[in-house]
């Protein structure tokens, strides 16, 4: 009777791994679809033929391939001034928070005169801000900003977060280290660059590149702030193609021109477009994950 | 293991308190934990490095005079930061001034006239801000209920792979959401859910050969869209912080439990999901203190007029009325009020996390 039951056990035991086996292989399996088909969809809809598309042919693969829709887009003087304003925002926008953020974060890690308040002050805008509209008035009206790379590069510049995020890490450098330096001579400039930059350098890639990210992504200020086609950048472009209907037909500021030769659907283009702007990231993230995740922890436990 | 006697310690950054004991073994590295006597007067701070090694600083507080020397160099690193700063939010706090007047381009600021509360009477009456209102808080709490849960059950699910190569495939797949923009999903989600070429309808004409239904269009299926595109481009990297708590959990936890007969289940159950709840607290109470903030990028790009009712929340609704229709007084009375919720919410939110997990943003 004893052995019975232990063996029933046992067998339950082993009905109860597999049960959970196959719980988290579909969790997973489900997920991993879930994220690539969507992206499957896309790249096929963007190389299948006219036809195909209009008797919703495709699923997550291509049909009557073709590359025409790529040829357009890359064609368009829009596209590539898209491109390279994004890379310029993307460069202007880390360089300068990069910075601006360590020079800062580097100052609070030391003691100085009135540091409480002047911490305050940095730290209020955080949780109060005056809104949107006041931000707008100011950026447009009194700075007169409109239509001027400035407002869209200039208040990217700060971050609260990521300077206490350096200066936590720049205050766990050993003070023996710094003091070390200072008996052999070194001046804070000396002991700014050949110590602390050195030691807090993963910290630093970790920001940058969440910085770089925002910039890449980011498309609210160029809505708001200007109107001219030449300020847009990639994300702004997908935006009017996949948002805009109208941009499609029209032909006042596209020229698709060399869109009538071939058998494209509207579709064709957008999807083109919406892989075009998704395949910059795609390519670099598997790279550079891993500073992304070091810098989700580093907000996570350190603040 | 570190002596300190009579006093005790609080892990700053875990909220575990160790009262008058002996020796203690600090459970996470690189942090600064800080020593408190009894009357919870800092006496000074441990930081445990990388190596294990401690160092004590003495906190005592001493006032400081100004030091020109000393002084000018660190201010005149913080220059830059603090014009920013004091360019873009504390000349639009000024702003909020607008709220309080009958602001017109022609005559300025100054030169309004001022009305009182006149703007914030006038949206408190407005059924659309109302029904605004309702969203934001109907959608967050969606977010709560479904988003919440999500990226634990895929760190759970990850920890039981045992196959490193799947699992970090996997862990990568789940990771390409987060990188890229909202104008990009949500071009993925209009053009999967489209009645005309979509993959969805595709698939539901050749299974079940029904109509092509148009999602986006529909009331009843916004806000589902909405907390689904939610989830599927957070998932991933909300799972960072689960996983790096499970896999701070002592193995021989899970030895000892086989050896006593637990199954995966009950693993799970007793040492895994205790494991992740100092984070998940935290993680949970933040997200409640955003409840009168929804993503402005996903709603703003995925809804439309159709779906307004369902669908409008306060920043787009400030967004149209101020930006597209230039009522910039009532706006920013609507703006200030939000500011003012979340700081509300923000504030107890983390007084809530000092109390329970001993942990706080400030």
């Amino acid at each position: 009777m004893n052995k019975k039951f232990s063996i029933l056990n046992l067998k339950q035991q082993a009905f109860s791994d597999l049960l959970l086996k196959i719980i988290v292989c579909s969790i997973l399996v489900m997920l991993t679809a879930a994220i690539i088909l969507p992206f499957m969809h896309i790249v096929s809809m963007s190389i299948s033929s006219k036809q195909a598309i209009s008797l919703m042919e495709v699923g997550i693969f291509p049909k009557g391939a073709n590359f025409y829709a790529y040829r357009v887009v890359i064609s368009e003087n829009i596209f590539l001034r898209s491109l390279l304003n994004s890379v310029f925002y993307t460069l202007v926008i880390t360089f300068f928070a990069l910075i601006f953020n360590t020079m800062a974060a580097y100052s609070f890690s030391k003691e100085f005169f009135a540091k409480n308040i002047i911490t305050y002050i940095f730290i209020i805008p955080m949780y109060f801000s005056g809104g949107l509209i006041p931000l707008f008035l100011l950026i447009t009206r009194y700075l007169k900003w409109y239509n001027n790379y400035l407002a869209i590069l200039v208040p990217a510049m700060c971050n609260v977060f990521y300077i206490i995020i350096m200066r936590s890490q720049i205050e766990l450098i050993p003070q023996s280290l710094i003091e070390a330096a200072k008996i052999d001579g070194a001046k804070e400039s000396r002991v700014l660059f050949s110590i602390v930059i050195p030691s807090i350098t993963p910290t630093i890639a970790a920001i940058s590149m969440f910085t770089a990210l925002g910039a890449w992504n980011s498309w609210f200020p160029i809505m708001i702030y200007t109107n001219k086609p030449h300020f847009w950048n990639m994300q702004y472009y997908l935006r009017t193609i996949v948002f805009d209907k109208s941009i499609l037909q029209s032909s006042s500021s596209f020229d698709r021109s060399n869109m009538m030769g071939h058998d494209i659907a509207p579709q064709n283009i957008q999807m083109a477009a919406i892989v075009l702007v998704t395949l910059p990231i795609v390519m670099v993230y598997p790279f550079v994950q891993k500073y992304f995740v070091k810098g989700m922890l580093l907000g996570a436990v350190k603040e | 293991m570190i002596k300190i006697d009579g006093k005790r310690v609080v892990m700053k950054n875990l909220g575990v308190y160790v009262m008058n004991r002996e020796s203690i073994t600090f459970p996470i590295h690189n942090a600064n934990h800080l020593v408190l006597n009894k009357r919870n007067n800092i006496l000074g701070e441990i930081i445990v490095n990388n190596n294990a090694s401690i160092q004590t600083i003495n906190n005592k507080k001493k006032k400081m005079k100004f030091n020109p020397k000393r002084d000018l160099p660190l201010y005149f690193l913080l220059i830059p930061a603090f014009m920013l700063l004091f360019v873009f939010t504390y000349i639009p706090m000024y702003g909020i001034a607008i709220a309080f007047k009958e602001y017109s381009p022609y005559k300025g600021l100054l030169g309004s006239e001022f009305v009182g509360l006149k703007n914030f009477a006038f949206f408190l009456k407005d059924t659309k801000f109302w029904r605004v209102f309702r969203n934001t808080v109907v959608i967050n709490s969606y977010f709560l209920i479904f988003g919440f849960p999500a990226p634990i059950i895929l760190a759970l699910s990850l920890n039981e792979l045992k196959n490193m190569k799947v699992k970090k495939f996997v862990q990568t797949v789940s990771y390409l959401p987060y990188f890229v923009s909202w104008v990009v999903v949500s071009g993925l989600v209009i053009s999967i859910l489209s009645p005309s070429s979509g993959m969805v309808n595709h698939f539901l004409k050749n299974l079940t050969g029904a109509e092509p239904i148009y999602f986006m269009g529909e009331q009843r299926y916004f806000r589902t869209i909405l907390v689904l595109s939610g989830i599927w481009k957070d998932i991933g990297m909300s799972s960072v912080y689960y996983l790096a708590s499970l896999s701070s959990v002592d193995p021989q936890l899970y030895e000892s439990a086989t050896l006593d007969g637990a199954n995966n289940f009950q693993k799970i159950i007793y040492i895994s999901i205790p494991s992740l709840r100092y984070i998940a607290i935290i993680l949970l109470i933040l997200q409640i203190g955003n409840l009168f903030n929804v993503g402005f990028e996903q709603v703003f790009l995925l809804s439309n007029p159709l779906v307004y009712d369902v669908g409008d929340v306060i920043s787009t609704y400030t967004y149209r009325m101020g930006v597209e229709q230039a009522q910039f007084s009532k706006t920013t009375a609507i703006g200030l009020m939000q500011s003012i919720l979340n700081f509300i919410m923000v504030f107890n939110a983390n007084k809530i996390s000092k109390k329970i997990a001993g942990w706080s943003m400030w």
